[in-house]
């Protein structure tokens, strides 16, 4: 039985125009794998930035994902758009393999990166006084899980149902798992802005 | 359904995503796709020429062969290999007995070299090479009977090289066994002697030679005496003439009986056979018969 449509996600293209870039893209059909590599070559490498830290392994790290998507596409079956959740599954294999073989998490300095966050609500300010890199560091160290979340959701923007097949959960285990995340990210920037 | 955020926490969500963004893009991504579309292209190359090979086959395979005929290949491969079969067998049955000159000989000659290949060496190779030489004993004769000569020299240089070859694998045998199999032997090759002493003078010159020689090596691996050429019925000039230097013929002397010398070990039972041939062979040979 075919599956509902998950909800059209920020940034990305239609349910039926995500079924028709997978159904091109698993053919090697013009056009397929280019427009899913553009659709998703950047968040891919901004999931992985923040959970390893550092661009280039980032950058590595997403190639390899579409490298292996290359090789597996034959096997994708589309439950209607759902080639986005496919590539995120590969992403969370390869980043599994590459903490594995890691011993430890790097932790790089983003130069030249902007500044303070323009000030704005003074009700929060904790978040008036916090920078990009602050932010970084601080999703970085959050709990994986709750670090995946916050990524899914406030980055990506992907709805509570999508980021709960990515991540293999139930929608009720990931709002919960969104709250501590978010009790914990307070935490943490409050330790940066210090 | 997304999830009821406080109004601090939309804003913490709003300022993850903008730093987010703010990430700068890959200066390797242009680099990457590359690469990658390279591999989409090879693999569309690929993909497509399998396809045109697998469709090209399914439309082969249907003009050869069309469904109706497919049901019945099978059965008549079946009974096709089966009559095959028998006939083979009927050839390889009735080419037991086929003598020189019969179409089935060459069939015999054939299922007897595959026997050999597949027999086991030591004695049994040795048994069934002496009962090949023994088989081409009986076709030499079978040829004599029926003035064959151009069968004689072929037949003799088998029976020598089934004896050789039995005498071969008698070297890795215990004593008894290489004994009997030396027995054998040598009884065969004197029953070539005789023969030979019928038909020597009807073979080509160049292949008494030949035999001859042949027969000096194998009785010196016998380690027996080897027999005088004009014994062997093998020494003649071309037109069937005898040689001058044939020794002169001893006047015929009645048998004394003298005691026999002890055998030594690892040297036949059977009698030299310089005493047994030749003896009437001589007036054969001087008289140019």
């Amino acid at each position: 039985m075919r599956a509902k449509a998950p909800p059209s996600m920020k940034g990305l293209p239609s349910v039926k125009e995500l079924e028709e870039i997978a159904r091109k893209a698993k053919k090697y059909e013009p056009g397929g794998f280019e427009a899913l590599f553009d659709l998703f070559f950047e968040r891919i490498r901004r999931y992985m930035y923040f959970h390893v830290g550092d661009l280039e392994v980032a950058d590595d790290l997403s190639s390899e994902v579409f490298a292996q998507a290359l090789k597996s596409i034959g096997n994708f079956e589309d439950r209607g758009g759902t080639i986005g959740r496919w590539l995120y599954g590969i992403a969370r294999n390869v980043l599994a393999e590459h903490l594995r073989n890691a011993e430890r998490l790097p932790t790089v300095s983003l130069e030249g990166e902007p500044s303070p966050i323009p000030e704005g609500n003074p009700e929060d300010e904790t978040l008036r006084l916090m920078t990009y890199e602050d932010l970084y560091r601080a999703v970085r160290g959050l709990p994986p899980e709750q670090r995946e979340i916050i990524i899914l959701r406030f980055i990506e923007g992907y709805p509570v149902k999508e980021s709960a097949a990515i991540m293999d959960r139930s929608p009720g285990a990931v709002r919960a798992l969104q709250h501590r995340a978010v009790v914990s990210l307070r935490k943490a920037l409050k330790r940066e802005t210090r | 359904m997304s999830v009821k955020m406080k109004p601090s926490t939309r804003k913490l969500e709003e300022e993850v995503r903008r730093a987010g963004l703010a990430i700068p893009p890959s200066e390797r991504a242009a680099q990457i796709r590359e690469d990658l579309l390279s591999q989409v292209e090879a693999l569309r190359a690929m993909a497509m020429n399998s396809t045109v090979e697998a469709e090209g086959e399914a439309r082969a395979e249907s003009a050869v062969v069309p469904l109706r005929c497919r049901r019945v290949t099978w059965p008549r491969a079946v009974a096709a290999a089966m009559i095959v079969l028998a006939v083979l067998v009927s050839m390889g049955v009735a080419s037991t007995y086929a003598m020189p000159g019969n179409p089935l000989y060459s069939v015999k000659r054939f299922l007897e070299n595959v026997h050999s290949a597949f027999t086991p060496g030591g004695e049994s190779e040795a048994g069934v090479s002496l009962s090949h030489a023994e088989k081409r004993l009986k076709e030499l004769k079978y040829a004599g009977e029926r003035e064959m000569n151009g069968w004689y020299v072929g037949l003799a240089h088998d029976a020598i090289a089934d004896i050789r070859s039995a005498l071969r694998e008698s070297a890795g045998l215990p004593e008894e066994k290489a004994g009997e199999v030396r027995s054998s032997a040598l009884a065969l090759l004197e029953r070539l002697l005789l023969q030979l002493r019928d038909l020597a003078l009807q073979m080509p010159a160049e292949g008494a030679k030949s035999l001859r020689h042949e027969l000096d090596e194998t009785f010196q691996e016998l380690g027996e005496a080897v027999p005088p050429p004009w014994e062997m019925g093998l020494e003649w000039e071309e037109g069937g003439k005898p040689r001058e230097d044939v020794p002169p013929v001893p006047p015929p002397q009645p048998p004394v009986e003298t005691p026999k010398p002890p055998s030594t070990p690892g040297v036949s039972p059977f009698p030299s056979p310089r005493t047994d041939l030749g003896s009437d062979l001589l007036p054969a040979l001087v008289s140019g018969r």
